[in-house]
């Protein structure tokens, strides 16, 4: 009985103390990890439309691959263009890219670092390279579609799942933009 | 166990029980996460840092605790720990968090901490037990950045070290074989790391895997 | 690399084949390694490793989504999810020894060792990552656990002939067992492109 006794209590213990210290853990660290969600999605806004001073988020109803618009402007609060969160699927999961569409319609930038993707090293985790990326710059309509599907854009070597994703997601992405762009300027 | 002298308690954990390369275990982490240096030594420091905690504090209240719930209280103060690493890796390094993944929460049931726990930590006390997590921990990180090392080397051209890539021969002209860094070469180098340390130490030692691998045998909760 | 609007049919085969669990995913290495000497062990393992796969995915599942989540305690999430595991083998092996001895006769060894098996811990916590309905976590574990039990099976396989073959001294042991898996890993690798995902 005493052993019993002895034995729930120090499970208790270690339990207890065990918890409260998470708690604090999580507490310290949660609000930094939420700060750097923030900073990161800000950065990306800054890095596709680097002119734009401030960016006014714009109410969309978010579709599954449109998820939020910001229409980046500059001092005088003219919009220089409209910046996209967009999540097309890839080979391995969703690829979360950041887009920049001129109020006419080309595609102004498209970022996509090392955090927003799973998809394979050294394959398909290179559409995060510079080159891919700004192959999709000035273009609009289905020039955006990969060479293959009788578009502009080259597919990365071997990784044409992934190619795929990213182009047919900014095809889709700038139906959208076309379709949806009137609404934009109230 | 008192026999043993600090020196060996350190030293023995770096290359003759070399936790993957002799003993076998901690092979899931191991083998996923060492597609490149950086990462893999990114897993290792992680590990090695829950090993450290988890040691000092089992050694320093194995005299309270009851011999019979030992194993659950194992499993609460290691899964405490992992929790604390995953939310620090995730405050402060969030590019080593996105590719490591799953597996800093799995650090739970590597098979080296709550291996160490029980065989080690809770028999000794303090000092041989920090030793013992030091040996076990860097023998593990040097295990894991080799293998991460030949695999990127050889799968990307390059060798990342402390979030930065120190060169990439690709520049050069140099084609990586992709194979390297995809999952079977994980298998292959380690495969041949292994017989590569059997030639060294000239031991037939490594035949009895089963009986090895059966560490991960928790004993019965 | 799953999300519930996949339909669970290519939730299934992403786990079972494209994104094998041992593989691929290199999660449940010990006992790929440990049990896979012998075609029956491996067997019993397989049968042990699909049975307390997909009851703990239920029972996290559960766990997260009616604990966890509604007391915002999400920092116990790996404490609990261990625990409860570790529980749940105990009360599996204790009912199969008394109401099912044939059945724990056949896996009853294997269960023990299951409690720090990385697959069943990495499979309960991958189904809170993809956020997976109830169904699709069903669908998702037992997926994942005929793919371990595919690959360990093949692989025992090939084991019990490995031993009768004739290989280089340097390779003999274990680094050829890791050659072997990094073959058998190329081949899953092969699934990869075979349903346009």
């Amino acid at each position: 009985m005493k052993d019993t006794l002895k034995m729930g209590v120090t499970l208790a213990i270690f339990c207890g103390v065990a918890a409260a210290s998470l708690q604090v853990v999580y507490s310290l660290t949660q609000p930094i990890i939420d700060e750097n969600v923030r900073i990161s999605a800000i950065k990306k806004r800054q890095e596709v439309i680097p002119e734009a001073k401030s960016f006014d988020p714009i109410e969309i109803e978010s579709t599954k691959l449109v998820k939020n618009v910001f229409a980046g402007k500059d001092e005088d609060g003219n919009t220089i263009g409209y910046v996209m969160e967009i999540t097309p699927r890839g080979f391995g999961g969703e690829i979360k890219a950041t887009i920049s569409v001129l109020p006419d319609g080309n595609i102004m930038n498209l970022a996509i670092n090392k955090l927003d993707q799973q998809e394979t090293p050294g394959l398909g985790a290179r559409i995060v390279n510079p080159s891919f990326r700004e192959s999709f710059k000035g273009k609009s309509g289905d020039a955006l579609k990969l060479k293959k599907d009788g578009g502009e854009i080259d597919a990365i070597t071997s990784a044409t799942i992934s190619s795929r994703a990213v182009s047919s997601g900014m095809k889709g992405a700038w139906d959208w933009f076309m379709e949806n762009r009137a609404s934009f300027n109230k | 166990m008192s026999k043993h002298s600090n020196w060996n308690v350190l030293t023995q954990g770096l290359f003759k029980e070399n936790p993957v390369l002799i003993l076998m275990i901690g092979l899931c982490p191991a083998l996923a996460t060492s597609s490149n240096a950086n990462d893999a030594f990114g897993m290792g420091v992680a590990t090695m840092a829950v090993l450290l905690a988890s040691n000092i504090l089992i050694s320093v209240t194995r005299k309270f605790v009851p011999e019979e719930i030992r194993i659950p209280i194992f499993i609460i103060v290691i899964s405490t720990f992992v929790t604390i690493v995953d939310y620090i890796i995730h405050a402060y390094a969030i590019e080593l968090y996105a590719s490591l993944g799953i597996f800093i929460p799995l650090i739970v049931v590597n098979c080296i901490i709550l291996g160490r726990a029980e065989a080690f930590a809770s028999k000794n006390a303090l000092i041989p037990s920090i030793l013992d997590a030091l040996g076990m921990g860097t023998g593990f990180i040097l295990a894991i950045t080799i293998l991460g090392a030949i695999r990127e080397l050889l799968g990307n051209g390059s060798i990342s070290f402390l979030g930065r890539e120190l060169f990439n021969m690709q520049a050069a002209g140099f084609k990586p074989a992709l194979l390297f860094i995809m999952p079977p070469g994980a298998f292959i180098v380690l495969g041949f790391m292994i017989a590569g340390v059997k030639r060294l130490t000239r031991e037939k030692g490594c035949e009895d895997l089963e009986k090895k691998a059966s560490c991960c045998v928790p004993p019965s909760v | 690399m799953i999300d519930n609007g996949m339909g669970w049919h290519m939730i299934f085969l992403s786990a079972f084949l494209i994104n094998n669990i041992v593989l691929i995913r290199f999660l449940g290495l010990c006992s790929f390694f440990g049990v896979s000497n012998q075609f029956d062990t491996a067997l019993g393992m397989s049968m042990a490793v699909t049975f307390v796969m997909t009851m703990a995915s239920i029972v996290t599942w559960f766990a997260w989504h009616f604990i966890l989540l509604p007391l915002h305690l999400e920092f116990l999430k790996i404490a609990l999810f261990i625990l409860v595991i570790a529980a749940l083998v105990q009360l599996i092996e204790l009912y199969l020894k008394k109401m099912i001895p044939t059945i724990y006769e056949a896996m009853g060894i294997f269960l023990p060792l299951i409690t720090t098996n990385c697959a069943i811990l990495g499979l309960a916590l991958l189904n809170i990552d993809y956020s997976l309905s109830f169904f699709n976590t069903i669908v998702y574990s037992l997926g994942v656990a005929m793919g371990y039990s595919l690959a360990i099976l093949i692989f025992s396989g090939i084991r019990e002939r490995i031993d009768i073959a004739p290989i280089p001294h340097i390779l003999q042991g274990s680094p050829i067992i890791f050659i072997m898996a990094g073959l058998m890993s190329m081949i899953f690798l092969g699934f990869s492109h075979l349903f346009g995902l």
